[in-house]
């Protein structure tokens, strides 16, 4: 405050004094200007980072993963049994045992056939109707009794998933699909 | 109407002025108050609400039915965010009528405009918080439709925050909701308002915001609060339908302000889903975007233009409107819709109560359903007992009948009134009666004890009525358990006499308390501890054991007998069918 550059200025403005003065405020624009871009973008990087982190998420990625569903002898022959799948899951920062997801379970000859509950048109889950065809109730998809697309806006068939019989019980591949896309893409 | 040359036009040609004190210019004023409300509401929301799925409904659910006064709160701020969407597009169509978009207040009007989706994006992302079946599955739902477009899963990906849904997807959309839009919003209000002050000043108008324009702003806010307490009140709060359950079957609908799009999307399948569905609103907003650039220079519009502008606006929210409630009538109509919904107002209703009485477990409330004895055991019943047992009219299996197919009976006996006096006369009377044991491997193997069979002979006589009730009375009494409610009163006298009568005449097949005379015929079940807990369960988890049916119950020869379910069901699972069973055959009260 009491230099004399500063009381100078005050006092008596002069044209050199003025000039050296606008060029180290503009000098100090400039600095405060990059210093702020500057702090702006290292803290913008991470946070960036941090924020698109869920675009590296492929959860299974459709891994291979055997689940016990039911006992064979609990199947009736071409009759649609809904089964919820229950194994442990871990989701974000809670892992426990919970429904995984239901399946549409049918014996068919000595294997059983077996069908994701989800739409693939926009997720919701499927019922059988007495006839043994599936049908989603969000938007009227309907599918017939192999799972083919029948009528309604999905994009593609339901999802078939693997089974396996062991020791009586019967065993599902448990995975998940991305929604509304034509093709089939585990995720 | 006024002829032209009259000194003072008539309304429709007079420039409608937002800047004298009215209460068209309240619509802004009224939002600052609102958003007040909001910010309030939602601070003391914040005090209980727990944004995790196993704790979010939970805690809705007791803002809405335990805290004091929770009602009123969520209610408040529920009502008055549907408010804030119709008052945000009100004001951008009363902007638009008085013709508030050249010049300087093209740019207010940018921010008018970008009220909306602010409003818009609260109230989706405040949806989901309850995580309920409504707000969970119209996001999901959503989701997957954004996914269709450009680039379209990286986007559903960061709103989900991952390739799936889940505690993220809450934890994301609760900071949406109660931290950057907030802000947002707030930001945009504020900044309009105050331009909008400016506007009015470089033209000279008279814009001081004193309490003519303040008193007006207070009086509409309490109009549109009064509506907001009003609807709060006569719904009890904010409606909450069942926790989610990702995996169950919700027929999803959206809420009001997105139900003409999901009926739009009817009309178009395949690859032009999205872009069939996004187009409509999107040409409107590109139209509302447009309408600075399409109005001109001039300062003043003529009133016909100013409604040209606003038009399509309004011919939108009409169309929306009309088509929003023909989707509505379209499920009203449709008689599958409306079973899904009764079953799924069954599970909320279930919901509530359990949460009410009970309270919510810290896995939150879809463990709550699997230990709810009434709810889980009457799914485990369908699921692994109706095909053979009856029980109540509510426990059947929830198949469709197929048409033309005769439905086939249970083969089991009937577990209505299983194990009581009742029931056991009637199996002393006709044990092999189809609701008995007629339709069992068991059939012919026990003798009635009051009619005569075919082959007997001269020095056959029937059992005595007396002794009959006697025997139901030992075995009705078996059956008891010291936490029955409501307890079992057994004549002890009866009883003993029946213990006398069932030692004397039943163990020449059946075993009571492990002693039998066994002949060949060694598969009549234990008596001792019939109908109790204990024997239910061991009936259930094995019944090839000598606690009740026998080591022969699982034979070849008895093919078709229960089977044994200890592997099958889980140990929960185990113990409430037993329950279950017990209390709805005994009569006996189920506590949730």
């Amino acid at each position: 405050m009491s230099k004399p550059e500063t009381s100078n200025e005050a006092n008596a403005p002069q044209p050199s004094a003025t000039h050296a003065d606008a060029s180290r405020r503009n000098a100090l624009k400039m600095m405060t200007l990059a210093g702020g871009v500057g702090l702006c973008g290292a803290a913008a990087i991470p946070a960036a980072r941090f924020a698109l982190e869920p675009l590296l998420d492929d959860a299974g990625g459709g891994k291979q993963r055997w689940v016990r569903a039911v006992r064979l002898d609990r199947l009736k022959p071409d009759e649609p049994t809904r089964v919820a799948l229950i194994a442990e899951a871990r989701d974000a920062f809670i892992t426990e045992t919970k429904e995984l997801g239901s399946v549409w379970l049918v014996r068919r000859g000595a294997g059983v056939f077996c069908i994701s509950v989800v739409c693939p048109h926009l997720g919701c889950s499927v019922t059988a109707k007495a006839e043994g065809v599936f049908y989603c109730p969000c938007h009227d998809s309907s599918f017939t009794k192999d799972g083919k697309r029948d009528k309604g806006p999905s994009p593609r068939d339901l999802d078939t998933l693997d089974t396996k019989i062991e020791d009586g019980w019967v065993l599902v591949d448990f995975k998940k699909f991305r929604m509304a896309t034509a093709e089939k893409v585990a995720v | 109407m006024a002829e032209p040359s009259s000194p003072s036009p008539s309304f429709l040609d007079r420039h409608l002025d937002p800047y004298a004190p009215s209460l068209l210019r309240a619509l802004s004023g009224t939002m600052a108050i609102l958003m007040g409300a909001m910010l309030v509401t939602g601070a003391l929301l914040m005090t209980t609400y727990v944004p995790s799925p196993q704790q979010a409904w939970g805690s809705v659910h007791y803002l809405s039915y335990k805290e004091p006064l929770g009602w009123l709160v969520r209610g408040v701020h529920h009502f008055t965010s549907h408010a804030m969407i119709l008052m945000s597009l009100l004001y951008v169509a009363v902007k638009l009528l008085a013709g508030d978009v050249t010049g300087r207040r093209k740019w207010t009007y940018f921010l008018t405009l970008a009220l909306v989706p602010a409003v818009l994006g609260l109230s989706v992302t405040g949806h989901l918080l309850p995580w309920d079946e409504l707000g969970y599955w119209a996001r999901r739902v959503e989701t997957n439709i954004v996914a269709m477009g450009p680039a379209g899963n990286a986007i559903a990906k960061l709103i989900q925050g991952g390739s799936d849904w889940g505690a993220r997807s809450l934890t994301r959309f609760y900071s949406l909701h109660v931290v950057l839009l907030p802000i947002l919003f707030a930001a945009l209000l504020y900044w309009e308002r105050r331009r909008t002050r400016e506007d009015a000043a470089i033209e000279g108008k008279a814009a001081s915001y004193g309490p003519e324009q303040a008193l007006r702003d207070l009086l509409v806010a309490s109009v549109v609060l009064a509506i907001v307490i009003a609807l709060t009140t006569t719904g009890h709060g904010a409606p909450l339908s069942g926790p989610a359950d990702p995996n169950g079957d919700y027929p999803a609908r959206p809420e009001w302000f997105f139900m003409s799009l999901y009926q739009l999307r009817k009309s178009f399948h395949g690859p032009m889903e999205f872009w069939g569905t996004s187009l409509a609103p999107a040409a409107l907003g590109a139209w509302l975007v447009a309408v600075p650039f399409v109005a001109g220079k001039s300062k003043t519009i003529a009133i016909g233009k100013r409604v040209a502008l606003l038009a399509p606006l309004l011919v939108g929210l009409v169309i929306a409107f009309v088509m929003g409630r023909s989707a509505s009538s379209v499920d009203a109509a449709d008689p599958a819709f409306q079973k899904a919904m009764a079953a799924a107002d069954e599970r909320r209703e279930t919901a509530v109560q359990i949460a009410n009485e009970r309270g919510i477990p810290p896995e939150g409330p879809l463990t709550m359903f699997r230990r709810d004895v009434r709810w889980r055991g009457r799914e485990v019943f369908r699921a692994s007992c109706a095909s053979c047992h009856s029980l109540g009219p509510d426990d059947a299996a929830q198949v469709e009948e197929k048409p033309g197919e005769k439905k086939k009976g249970p083969v089991a006996p009937a577990l209505a009134k299983w194990s009581t006096r009742e029931w056991i006369l009637r199996v002393l009377h006709e044990p092999d009666h189809a609701d008995l044991f007629g339709g069992t491997p068991y059939k012919g193997n026990m003798p009635s004890q009051d009619v005569k069979p075919a082959d007997a002979d001269e020095s056959w006589t029937p059992m005595a009525k007396p002794d009959m009730d006697a025997i139901a009375e030992l075995l009705f009494a078996e059956g008891r358990d010291p936490n029955d409610a409501p307890p079992a009163v057994v004549d002890e006298a009866k009883r003993k006499k029946g213990e006398e009568l069932v030692a004397k005449r039943c163990t020449i097949c059946h075993l009571y308390k492990g002693k039998g005379d066994d002949g060949s015929n060694d598969h009549a079940p234990e008596l001792a501890g019939f109908g109790s807990y204990g024997w239910v369960r061991a009936q259930i988890e094995n019944p090839a054991t000598k606690v009740t049916y026998r080591e022969k119950a699982l034979s070849d020869e008895l093919k078709g007998h229960m089977p044994a379910f200890a592997e099958e069901l889980s140990r929960e699972d185990l113990d409430i069918i037993t329950r279950y069973v017990r209390a709805r055959a005994r009569g006996l009260d189920l506590p949730r």
